[in-house]
This record gives C-alpha cells, sequence and structure tokens, in this order.
C-alpha cells in the first residue's frame, strides 16, 4: 500500500493544508493499492513518497503557494515584463546578488525569504564555482502556465514595516504573446502578472535594439507591449533599458521613446547596466516602494480604553 | 524539561564540544565568571567525559558522533546568587543542516526551539563556503547566457549566507514565533567561534558578521529586537590544539586557564567563556 493526499491544495514537499502534523490523521491521506508483486516488497510499506515539515519548499513558488503568505497581509507584486531575453532574469540574479552582499536594498532590510532555493538556482551560473565561467542565467523556459515566484521579506528602516515582495520571473515569449491576443489561452501567465502586479518594471532590450539583426523584432515587440500595457494596466510602471553600456542609435531610440511617453506617459525612466549594480539596486528600490505603497493596508486601531484585561475585549466601544 | 535552557545551534565542526567542555571546566573550576556550578550540580558528567579528558591531556577532542543526542543538566548559580538550571545538547553539528538539507523537522528539536529561553548558534568564520559571483568580481569580457539546462541547486550547495537565514528561518516557524514585529524571544546569542584563527583580526564580532554574512546580519536585525541579539567572539581553547600531540602548556595550567571571548561591541579578549550564555539567561 502506497500512501499519498488527495487534498487540491497538499503538496507532497510542504506541510500539510488542513494543519495535520501527522498526515496519516488527515482524512485525504489515502492509500492506493500496488500490484501485487510490489506488494510484497517491504519498502513500499506505508511510506509516504516524501513529506515535509516546513510549509514553504524554497523553491519558485507557484500560484498555489501564495496562501500562507496572506496571513500577515498582502503581498506586494512587482512584475518584471519586456521581450524575450530582455535581461528579466538576469536582473533578478543581480537583485540576489545585491541582497547576499549588502543585506540591503536602499532603505529596506532584507528579513527573510520562502524561495532562497530558487534565488540560489538563479544566481548559480553567475558564480565563480568551475568551469564554465560565470554567465547569466539560461533562458527562461516557457513551458508551464504560471510564473515563477520569487519571495522577499523586507523591513523599512524608516518605519519598521515588514512588507512581502513577490517578484515575477516569467518567458518573454509569454509577454510578446499576450501584446498580439491578450485574451488568448496563451497569454494566460502573462495576464496574471499585469493584472495581480502593484508595479511593473518593463524592460527595454538596449542590446537588442543597438544589434541591427535583431533590432526590427525587438523593436516591434517593445512597442507592442508598451502599447498593450499603457491600456490595460494602471499601476505605477519604469520603463527599464537594459545593458545601458551598449549604445543605440539615436533615431531607434527615439521611437521607442515616442511611444513610451505616447502609451505610457506616466512611467519613470530607469537604466541599468551590470558594470554599475547600484543602477539594478536603484530600480529595484523604487519598483518595492512603488509596490509596498500600494499594497499598503491602513490599520484601523482599537481604541484601548482601559488596561482591565475584562475590559480590554475587543468590541466596537468606544468606536465612532 | 526544566527551568531554562539554551539550544545550540552549530554545523559540523563548528566548535560546540569544545566550548561545552571548556565552559564547563570554566563553571566548575574558575569561580571568578558571571556563572558557577553548585558544587555537585552537574548530573551526568560522563556524558562530555571524552572532551574533558582530552582538554585535561592538552589534546583536541574527536568529533561528536552522529548519533548523539544528549542534554547535560547543570544547576548553576549567579554572582548575585540567582539559581538557575541549564540544560544543555550536546549533538553531531550534521544533524543541524540535515534540517535544511531534508526540510524536516525531527521532535527533539521541535521540542527544543520550543521550549528553549535562548539560541546560541555557533559560526566558524574560518569555515564558511561564500561563492564569488559576477557583482563581486566581474569577468572581463561580456557574460553569456548559460546553455546549460535550468536547474536547481539542492541545499547542500546553497552558499553559507542563505543557508543559516533558512536554517533560522525554519527554526523560528518550529518555535511558533512571528516576525511580524521584531521577536524579544528566544534571545539569540550568535557566537563567531575558533577566533583564533582569524589572524589578528581587529573588528568586533559584529562588524566581522556584517562583513562576511550580510545577508544573515540583515536578517538577524529585522527579526530580531535590538535587545534581543548579540554577537560574540570566541576561542574556547585561544589556540588550536591537535589530536595526537599534547599541548604541555593546557596540561601543566589546566584548560581553565585558556581562551577568551570577545564581548559584544568590543574587540579586546575577555577570559569569562560564560559570559555569553549568562546574556542569554539574563543573569
Amino acid at each position: 500500500m502506497k500512501f499519498k493526499c488527495s487534498h487540491d491544495s497538499c503538496f507532497p514537499d510542504t506541510t500539510c493544508a488542513l494543519g495535520h502534523r501527522d498526515r496519516a490523521e488527515c482524512e485525504h491521506w489515502v492509500g492506493e493499492s500496488q500490484p501485487p508483486e510490489q506488494d510484497q516488497e517491504p519498502a513500499a510499506g506505508n511510506v509516504p513518497e516524501s513529506t515535509c515539515d516546513i510549509p514553504w519548499n524554497g523553491y519558485v513558488m507557484g500560484t498555489s503557494d501564495l496562501a500562507i503568505l496572506g496571513g500577515r497581509g498582502r503581498p506586494a507584486v512587482v512584475g518584471l515584463i519586456g521581450p524575450p531575453d530582455s535581461g528579466k532574469t538576469s536582473l533578478l540574479a543581480y537583485l540576489y546578488m545585491w541582497l547576499l552582499e549588502h543585506g540591503t536594498i536602499a532603505s529596506w532590510s532584507f528579513a527573510g525569504s520562502w524561495t532562497l532555493g530558487a534565488w540560489e538556482s538563479v544566481v548559480q551560473y553567475s558564480r565563480w564555482t568551475s568551469e564554465p565561467p560565470p554567465s547569466f542565467p539560461p533562458h527562461t523556459s516557457s513551458a508551464g502556465r504560471h510564473p515563477g515566484i520569487l519571495h522577499l521579506s523586507l523591513r523599512s528602516h524608516a518605519t519598521g514595516r515588514l512588507v512581502d515582495v513577490l517578484l515575477t520571473d516569467a518567458p518573454g515569449e509569454w509577454f510578446s504573446q499576450w501584446s498580439r491576443v491578450p485574451s488568448s489561452s496563451a497569454s494566460e501567465g502573462a495576464r496574471w502578472v499585469i493584472e495581480r502586479a502593484d508595479a511593473l518594471l518593463l524592460l527595454v532590450d538596449t542590446g537588442a535594439l543597438s544589434d541591427g539583426e535583431k533590432l526590427p523584432t525587438t523593436r516591434r515587440a517593445t512597442r507592442d507591449l508598451m502599447e498593450r500595457v499603457g491600456a490595460q494596466t494602471s499601476c505605477r510602471t519604469a520603463v527599464v533599458w537594459t545593458k545601458d553600456d551598449t549604445t543605440v542609435p539615436g533615431a531607434v531610440a527615439k521611437t521607442i521613446e515616442t511611444a513610451s511617453s505616447e502609451f505610457m506617459p506616466s512611467a519613470r525612466t530607469m537604466r541599468t547596466t551590470i558594470k554599475t549594480p547600484e543602477t539594478i539596486e536603484e530600480c529595484f528600490a523604487w519598483a518595492i516602494e512603488a509596490a509596498a505603497s500600494r499594497s499598503a493596508v491602513a490599520i484601523d486601531a482599537e481604541p484601548r480604553l482601559s488596561t482591565d484585561p475584562f475590559l480590554a475585549l475587543r468590541r466596537s466601544h468606544g468606536r465612532p | 524539561m526544566e527551568g531554562p535552557d539554551v539550544l545550540v545551534l552549530g554545523g559540523s565542526g563548528a566548535g560546540k564540544t569544545h566550548y561545552a567542555g571548556q565552559l564547563l571546566g570554566r563553571m566548575r573550576h574558575d569561580r571568578s565568571g558571571r556563572l558557577r556550578v553548585r558544587p555537585g550540580g552537574v548530573d551526568d558528567l560522563s556524558k562530555l567525559e571524552e572532551v574533558l579528558a582530552c582538554l585535561e591531556e592538552g589534546r583536541a577532542a574527536g568529533h561528536t558522533p552522529a548519533e548523539t543526542w544528549t542534554g547535560i543538566r547543570c544547576e548553576l548559580e549567579a554572582d548575585d546568587g540567582t539559581a538557575v538550571v541549564l540544560e544543555w545538547p550536546e549533538y553531531a553539528g550534521e544533524r543541524l543542516f540535515t534540517i535544511v538539507d531534508r526540510r524536516m523537522m525531527p521532535d527533539e528539536w521541535r521540542r527544543s526551539v520550543r521550549s528553549a529561553s535562548g539560541w546560541l548558534l555557533f559560526i566558524r568564520p574560518s569555515t564558511l563556503k561564500l561563492h564569488e559571483d559576477l557583482l563581486v568580481r566581474p569577468t572581463d569580457v561580456e557574460p553569456q547566457h548559460s546553455d546549460l539546462p535550468t536547474a536547481t541547486v539542492a541545499g547542500a550547495g546553497w552558499d553559507d549566507r542563505a543557508r543559516y537565514v533558512e536554517l533560522l528561518q525554519m527554526l523560528l516557524f518550529a518555535a511558533g514565533r512571528s516576525t511580524n514585529e521584531p521577536i524579544e524571544a528566544p534571545r539569540l546569542a550568535v557566537v563567531l567561534s575558533c577566533w583564533d584563527e582569524l589572524n589578528g583580526e581587529t573588528s568586533t564580532a559584529e562588524d566581522l558578521l556584517a562583513d562576511r554574512l550580510p545577508l544573515l546580519h540583515a536578517f538577524i536585525r529585522s527579526t530580531w529586537r535590538g535587545s534581543s541579539w548579540s554577537v560574540w567572539g570566541l576561542s574556547s581553547l585561544g589556540r588550536a590544539l591537535r589530536n595526537d600531540e599534547p599541548d604541555q602548556d593546557f596540561r601543566t595550567l589546566g584548560p581553565e586557564n585558556f581562551g577568551y571571548v570577545l564581548r559584544p561591541g568590543e574587540t579586546t579578549q575577555d577570559r569569562d567563556l560564560t559570559s555569553p550564555v549568562a546574556w542569554l539567561l539574563g543573569v
């Protein structure tokens, strides 16, 4: 007999969604008969496939994993969008490398992450370990339907407020498809990002725009995306020119700037280059501040009318 | 488990066992420290038999066997006469990071993290696994995108800056502590061990932690209230001992005359090895 959980929200590498310490006590923990020859093997026994005592597995979150964050407030979602190879995952890798080295982003101090394994996986290619030499992360696979979500908890130096930040890492092909046909089923992952983001970083691939061969495709993909984002979202957005150490011909830059000002007039413009990592920190500092201010929930504090524990019962006494 | 107790956290080779032996020696034979063992106040000395014998002979103790998990119970008294019961766990260091690697919290750990009034985290700076990356050491040429297949890195392959954070996060979860607001309990003392290996390091222990493990330093600062955590430098033996060749000074003078701590914010050596534990216990 082999046991597994039949509950939709339960996963073998996190804790029981219904709170059972011992999964055997849960009604959804059911046995499946095995072929007779396997039943004879002692290893099959009553051993679960795998289980875990911690409700996060350390790797990228899927949309089903977000419930564990809801208990302490609404997370701030930062969406990274852009054509393929515009540098979304590389920018995230630099964010984590910055945190490893500094522990802070502007006025936010690192306060934890439930996806440390995912961050470590993103930066593994950028480390001096052995051959091959360090590189940018591989192209993000467009398989699947929901974005990989990376998590950071940050505490504000100024207010002491703790904010959970979710950063999306999705393939550029999704956004190209979404900008062509936003309602198509193939755009589901991109829609998830666009609709839930509290702040968007729209990446412009300076390297591709300065490459005559890639220019037509990249210019079109970038302008199409700007038009859609401008029309369909109201969240705070920054246009981020990545790989800013390369020079884009003036006429090409002008076409992108025109599209940006026409379709996204309130978007902020930023430029990043790995040669000056502070530009990347500044970019995320803006995004986190923008997303956190939108996700902030004003807490209506109960008035304290007495120090007597009996009278401290939380009701509506004394409220206007 | 009776009375306040200390949960000792440290990976393999972090120096927990030598500190336990030296701490006990200090508390029994050197009555000038902040904590002293009441005469006859150790329930079972045999649990630290090997390390105590080795230190008396001026030799390094062996590795704690992987299956060992023993609690050493000591009845202590502080300078002001306060009586304290200390429950000191002793276990093989590799068991600690098994929690991160296997993502399982054995019952003995769960009980300890819930009941302990203070956590003593041992980190040995000279053995940290820290990776250099493109941020701190750029390449001379423009990096390309890797053509390797996307793969996840298992816990054992993580940089130690992330590994220690994950460990504390998991222990805080098991202890049932919300970190929405900075916490006051359990108190946390980070001990940077084998300080004598750092070749004349002149910074404070906290500055060294911030320099070597910025991510962990930021995590602790964000999670604990300022008065509820501290960073100490520690050299339990004051020098490196060998397994095979006795140190004559140790043999002659006795182990209680060796070892020192650097108190939080200070750079001078203080020979009272009991002070990190006294601070954790609030005495």
